[in-house]
């Protein structure tokens, strides 16, 4: 007879991983940006249980999503407040310890053993630049990738402006993005009036005309084809079962049951597999992160 | 198919062959002569984006519409040239070996557009049939590179001179694709 005591030595994982969880972060950490910064670590789980590996991994997913996404996604702005904010902090931090490096040199440059070791404790240094460089690179085309979206859906987002819609122009951009997307659409605005539009009759002057026999504002291509990812919900946040997961009743498999309108058609989405969909068919899983875009 | 979209305005600027339903004294011009009226039944080639709006818009305001049971629009729509029957066989017989550049150049955005208008269930088929098809043989064309024969410009190979715009931009997609992908996999 078998007992199942799975449940018992789960338990007994917990109580030893919450003795040293912070040093199995400590050994994830080489992955991040503040893979030194032990104590920032540290004071930031203590207050909002968050921590630089998983924001990163965040990023990661919001950058992907955002490419091949056709529409402008919703700003994170939390995250990228912390994000930007360790930059800052990290570009600091590095500044400071070459500082240190160049006390050292100073002081004991004649002796070969010493040039070694401060060789050597460069690797660090090295480790932590080239791991800002490629934080910034993803930051960096993030956020080219929205203004490109930002310029191409001009018309289109300046309806969310207007009384009821259905979010608010500033949730989906961040205070720099729409100041952008202001400045950037009186230019063209002040262009195409000056070069072709003030030569029109007035009823032709607008720009924004959805009545003509082609629409001007170009709305994203919600039927796009995209790959998508179904990772299902975050398993290392415990929490109630996701009432949109169902569970097959031939394979035993878990997935998400989508709704393909044109076709009347349901699909299975299976967790772990990947799918070529219609973007409107999977848009609300990919918003509520049971789904990526690849 | 946007507003700027400047394909979709080339595919617009086709002329489709047109039929007036009625007498309207002042359009000769879209004929030739300048200051003439245009006649009833008269056969005109009107570019789409302005047979597409007439054969919607009827002439209710037209006396000669009144003891009719429906409002004529201003115009009919004949069947063009690329979409004649001819055309529809050859496509059901072989897409692969089809020129569909010589017929139109662009064939899939007018052929969609007319389907459209139409809600002509039996067209749409026939272009998936011939777009998938097409498309494998696209695909063979753009993953086997010759990168010394396209680097000096030669020519790749009829099938090629036989692409439409739309087309075109798959291949054209496609190919640089699996290029970027070998160059990648062989410099590092």
């Amino acid at each position: 007879m078998n007992i199942d005591i799975d449940d018992i030595l789960a338990d007994l994982d917990r109580d030893t991983t919450a003795v040293d969880s912070s040093l199995i972060s400590q050994t994830h950490n080489d992955t991040t940006i503040l893979g030194s910064d032990g104590a920032e670590t540290d004071k930031l789980r203590h207050i909002t249980n968050v921590s630089p590996v998983e924001d990163f991994e965040t990023l990661i997913t919001h950058w992907r999503n955002e490419r091949m996404s056709p529409e402008l996604l919703p700003f994170p702005h939390l995250l990228m407040q912390r994000t930007l904010r360790r930059v800052q902090e990290q570009v600091e931090h590095i500044e400071v310890l070459s500082m240190g490096y160049l006390d050292d040199t100073g002081g004991s440059a004649d002796a070969s053993d010493s040039r070694n070791a401060t060789l050597l404790s460069k690797l660090p240094l090295l480790g932590m630049e080239a791991d800002l460089e490629r934080l910034r690179f993803v930051l960096r085309s993030f956020l080219r990738c929205r203004l490109a979206k930002i310029d191409k859906y001009n018309l289109y987002l300046r309806q969310f402006n207007e009384e009821g819609a259905a979010v608010s122009l500033d949730e989906l951009l961040s205070r720099q993005e729409l100041e952008y997307h202001e400045r950037h659409f009186a230019i063209l605005l002040k262009l195409l009036n000056n070069s072709i539009l003030r030569h029109l009759p007035p009823e032709l002057q607008a720009v924004d005309d959805n009545d003509g026999s082609v629409k001007m504002v170009e709305e994203p291509e919600w039927t796009r084809f995209v790959f998508v990812f179904v990772s299902g919900p975050d398993p290392k946040k415990e929490q109630v079962p996701d009432p949109r997961l169902l569970v097959s009743e031939t394979t035993g498999q878990q997935f998400y049951p989508v709704t393909i309108q044109e076709l009347q058609e349901e699909a299975e989405l299976a967790i772990g597999g990947i799918y070529v969909m219609r973007y409107n068919v999977v848009r609300e899983l990919i918003l509520e992160n049971k789904v990526q875009l690849i | 198919m946007s507003y700027y979209d400047i394909d979709d305005i080339l595919a617009d600027a086709t002329k489709i062959p047109c039929r007036f339903n009625y007498n309207i004294p002042g359009l000769g011009y879209l004929e030739g002569n300048i200051g003439h009226d245009i006649k009833k039944n008269a056969k005109v080639e009107l570019p789409l984006w302005l047979g597409r709006v007439l054969a919607i818009v009827g002439g209710d305001a037209d006396p000669s519409s009144v003891g009719e049971d429906e409002a004529l629009s201003f115009i009919e729509l004949i069947t063009p040239e690329l979409l004649a029957p001819r055309v529809i066989n050859a496509i059901k017989s072989g897409p692969a070996t089809l020129d569909v550049r010589s017929i139109n150049s662009h064939f899939y955005a007018l052929a969609v557009k007319w389907a459209t208008l139409f809600n002509d269930r039996e067209l749409v088929e026939v272009l998936n049939y011939m777009l998938l098809e097409r498309s494998q043989e696209i695909r063979n064309h753009a993953s086997s590179i010759d990168l010394e024969n396209l680097a000096q410009g030669r020519d790749p190979g009829t099938f090629m001179l036989t692409l439409d715009e739309f087309e075109k931009v798959i291949y054209r997609n496609s190919h640089e694709s699996c290029k970027e992908t070998k160059q990648w996999m062989v410099q590092k």
